[in-house]
């Protein structure tokens, strides 16, 4: 037996207005519990990202002894060249050394002055292949020793710190995520419940005239799909707003050290947002079909 | 349309030592042996909790008995599988003391649901619906709403559900339990009216003057078991 779509749209339709206070209120609270999920899920992805920037910025500095030779300083760049966790390198000469030297003091002259550009180290800048900050300073130890290096020096401690901080913040945010994704679904379920609950003599006299328990069902499951869009739609508002107040007030503002390290594309926003529509759908669908599969028994 | 042969007298309901129990220890029903012919109308008599509504809530799978066999239209309803109960049930028309309208729905809505509830076409409803109100009626009631009908008429409009479909049986149960005796003789006189149509009929009743006037078939139940199983009877 087919199911009349133009029935199941009637049924949906009236229900959802019959019960609009009800349908309002846990329009509202699946809106704000999906935005959380949404939110949440840019703030990590955000997090992730201001990984990669770090990461890619993880830089080693070997070096020389002022007075270290052309030909150590040629033995450890090809040291450096040829080793396999080491993707680019840079030599900083006497001159350039200087001129960088002159850029940093630019406010105190007088320590410029000072110094003598011979007197400075040259160095070499390294840029590994990896990101991992212990393979880093393993490529930095087998340097450390070779005749003319004066020391190495990592960008290390400081990306490991923050490293260790946003990853923690990063764990909290999903877990905050994923509790909010269950708080939503029992939410639409509890919502249609009410409602099934409000339809129990029709679904009565459904039974008792011989509607197949698919007919009875699928009213309920589109009502509860488009009881999910909708507050998923909602959701995805307040989640825009939200990326437009994150990117104006924190994004590339220097007054928020870590917060303006957090970032996110477009095309992430998207995916958070088209993430909550399924997820508003899916959960209305299917926690209605299970709320009044109670009533079905035979 | 799988229960519906209308042969010639045949056998449509038949209960074959049939014991409900009810959390274990309870006996609804006794034993129970019994068999309807088709176009029967039949009462089911007995004080309360003597097991009637039990009787026809085994008819159509809303309950199932913990022994015996029921068979209606020949097959056993207790080998249907679940998706195949709503099947049975479309040959079964059910009335309730308490009507079971759906108070936000017309005369005419409560019964077109339950065609629309078997995914019958709308050309058929919009057919059968004026067809079946003029039958109990209520021709001119179509757009009332059920609390602006008398309890007679709202019974009338969930007889017009329960036959609208052209079961096979009618199940009653106390149809006239809530009405005054002058509007129970209108409601017996179109359940009458639709046993003559081949219709089976089986009513649990506690109304001795309907029962004594019809002088139909009657089974007395007594704490589950059927005591008396009479023809043209009465209620004592």
């Amino acid at each position: 037996m087919a199911v009349r779509l133009d029935y199941v749209l009637k049924e949906t339709g009236s229900n959802l207005v019959r019960n609009l206070t009800l349908t309002l209120a846990s329009l509202l609270t699946v809106a704000i519990a999906l935005a959380f999920v949404a939110v949440s899920f840019l703030i990590g992805t955000g997090i992730n990202q201001s990984f990669l920037g770090l990461r890619s910025d993880v830089q080693m500095f070997v070096y020389m002894n002022p007075g270290a030779t052309a030909e150590q300083i040629d033995s450890v760049n090809k040291n450096l060249e040829s080793n396999p966790q080491v993707e680019s390198v840079k030599f900083l000469d006497k001159e350039k050394t200087y001129a960088e030297f002159k850029r940093l003091f630019a406010d105190q002259p007088d320590f410029v002055e000072s110094i003598n550009p011979e007197e400075l180290p040259q160095s070499f800048r390294v840029k590994p292949t990896s990101t991992d900050a212990d393979v880093v300073s393993a490529v930095g130890t087998e340097f450390e020793n070779m005749t003319g290096v004066y020391r190495v020096e990592y960008a290390e401690e400081y990306a490991r710190q923050v490293q260790k901080s946003l990853s923690t913040l990063n764990s909290w945010v999903r877990l905050f995520g994923v509790a909010l994704i269950f708080v939503s679904v029992l939410l639409i379920f509890n919502t249609i419940r009410t409602a099934v609950f409000a339809r129990r003599r029709e679904i009565e006299v459904m039974r008792l005239v011989g509607a197949s328990n698919w007919f009875i069902r699928l009213p309920f499951m589109t009502e509860g799909m488009v009881q999910g869009l909708l507050g998923a739609l909602a959701a995805a508002g307040l989640t825009w707003g939200f990326d437009a107040l994150w990117k104006r007030n924190f994004v590339n503002q220097v007054s928020f050290e870590l917060l303006n390290q957090i970032k996110w594309t477009g095309g992430d926003l998207w995916k958070a947002v088209i993430m909550i529509l399924i997820v508003g759908a899916v959960t209305g669908a299917v926690g209605s079909g299970i709320a009044v599969g109670r009533y079905l028994r035979v | 349309m799988e229960f519906i042969e209308h042969t010639g007298q045949e056998t449509v309901i038949k209960l074959e030592n049939v014991s409900k129990i009810y959390k274990g220890e309870h006996m609804a029903l006794r034993d129970a042996t019994v068999e309807i012919d088709k176009g029967e109308f039949v009462f089911l008599v007995g004080p309360s909790g003597s097991g009637k509504s039990t009787f026809l809530r085994l008819l159509n799978r809303e309950e199932t008995a913990e022994k015996g066999k029921i068979y209606v239209a020949g097959k056993d309803i207790a080998a249907l599988p679940g998706y195949k109960v709503p099947y049975l049930r479309r040959n079964i028309g059910s009335v309730f003391q308490d009507f079971k309208l759906l108070p936000n729905k017309t005369v005419a809505e409560n019964v077109a649901f339950a065609l629309e509830a078997i995914g019958r076409p709308k050309s058929v409803i919009r057919e059968a619906v004026p067809q079946i109100l003029e039958l109990v009626g209520l021709g001119r009631k179509e757009g009332s709403m059920p609390n602006e009908l008398s309890g007679g008429e709202q019974q009338r409009v969930s007889i017009a559900r329960a036959f609208v479909n052209r079961p096979l049986i009618l199940l009653a149960d106390e149809p006239t339990g809530n009405l005054d005796p002058a509007t129970s003789v209108g409601i017996m006189k179109l359940l009458d009216r639709i046993n003559r149509t081949g219709t089976t009929v089986v009513m649990a009743t506690h109304d001795r003057g309907i029962v004594d006037t019809m002088r139909r078939r009657v089974i007395e139940l007594d704490r589950g078991s059927v005591v008396r199983d009479q023809a043209r009877g009465v209620y004592e």
